[in-house]
């Protein structure tokens, strides 16, 4: 399980955690993934969601510009 | 002695360093690298989308790209979509959102990726942006940016610190030439809060951390300060010699009593 978690952990990285990172508990390491993971969805959305709502909100002179910008 | 990197990693994950306690007994090094790999790794997963929101604010007039990221844009993601901007359109924007978002998105940077717009950043705004850093007592923030800013930036976020205050941040700095260099050039008035700090909170053992990092040009200063310091000032520094907190050899230096 540890090795599983930690496989995880390296491909959400795309590096080699440090070596005490690598010694903490399957649980340990999987609740770092999780938080990571976590951390990715809400960033997503949140990013998605920041681009609608500023789009709405542009001058009109200029939405179609930003609006290629964002979402091309 | 610096503090710390877990509160980082809690930030960078916009959560709490509560929720990953499995780290908080990990060695600082391994805490530093591992926050710079998650905040890399967050960053390039949306690394399109942070290049097209900074592209978008190119097109905007600044003022109004300003107002827009105060409004929608949180600070964890303003500072990550910053890393795509040119330190040209990095400083046009700095002018034009409130000093707390500021301070919001600072603490929110990489200080170590983000060093080519940070350094182009005027020092005026860093000295504000550092004053509310300083009110929220986010020390460890504040320390992270020492060797990023320019010294003219970084001595201006020092001369808006209290003495409480810049005694209890500075062994959270990594000490070089560039601190040295600013921390000689801080104010007499600066000088004198620092030793009214140190009598009145006791503070002698952080003074005396600085104080031993201190260039011999800048003791000097400390005891040319002192010479014109209260009888309080020099009954602390003896009483804390005799309590063997200050070593002879700075005290010596310091020479409270005009030379012995």
């Amino acid at each position: 399980m540890t090795h599983d978690a930690l496989s995880e952990l390296r491909n959400i990285l795309h590096d080699d955690p440090p070596q005490s990172v690598k010694q903490m508990t399957a649980d340990d390491i999987a609740k770092l993934v999780d938080a990571i993971k976590d951390a990715r969805r809400r960033q997503r959305a949140a990013l998605m969601k920041v681009s609608e709502e500023t789009l709405q909100v542009v001058p009109f002179p200029l939405k179609g510009l930003v609006k290629a910008v964002l979402f091309k | 002695m610096k503090e710390s990197s877990l509160p980082r990693i809690a930030r960078i994950l916009d959560t709490t360093p509560a929720t990953l306690c499995g780290l908080k007994d990990l060695p600082e090094d391994d805490l530093r690298v591992l926050a710079a790999q998650i905040s890399k790794s967050l960053f390039e997963q949306d690394s399109e989308l942070f290049r097209r929101s900074a592209a978008a604010s190119k097109i905007l007039p600044s003022k109004l790209a300003g107002k827009l990221a105060e409004r929608f844009m949180p600070p964890l993601l303003a500072a990550r979509t910053a890393e795509h901007l040119s330190p040209e359109k990095a400083r046009d924007l700095i002018g034009t959102v409130s000093v707390p978002y500021l301070a919001d998105i600072a603490m929110a940077l990489d200080p170590a990726r983000m060093q080519n717009v940070v350094s182009d950043l005027p020092a005026k705004r860093i000295g504000q942006v550092a004053e509310e850093l300083f009110r929220r007592d986010e020390l460890s923030a504040m320390a992270d940016f020492v060797g990023t800013v320019t010294n003219e930036a970084l001595l201006a976020a020092l001369e808006v610190a209290t003495g409480t205050q810049l005694l209890r941040v500075v062994p959270m700095l990594e000490w070089s030439e560039q601190l040295e260099s600013v921390i000689d050039q801080v104010s007499d008035e600066k000088i004198d809060a620092l030793l009214s700090a140190v009598v009145d909170e006791s503070l002698w053992t952080d003074a005396v951390y600085l104080l031993e990092r201190l260039q011999p040009s800048s003791l000097r200063r400390v005891a040319e300060r002192l010479a014109h310091a209260s009888a309080d000032v020099v009954d602390s520094i003896r009483a804390s010699r005799q309590a063997g907190i200050l070593p002879e050899s700075l005290y010596d230096a310091l020479a409270p009593e005009g030379g012995r």
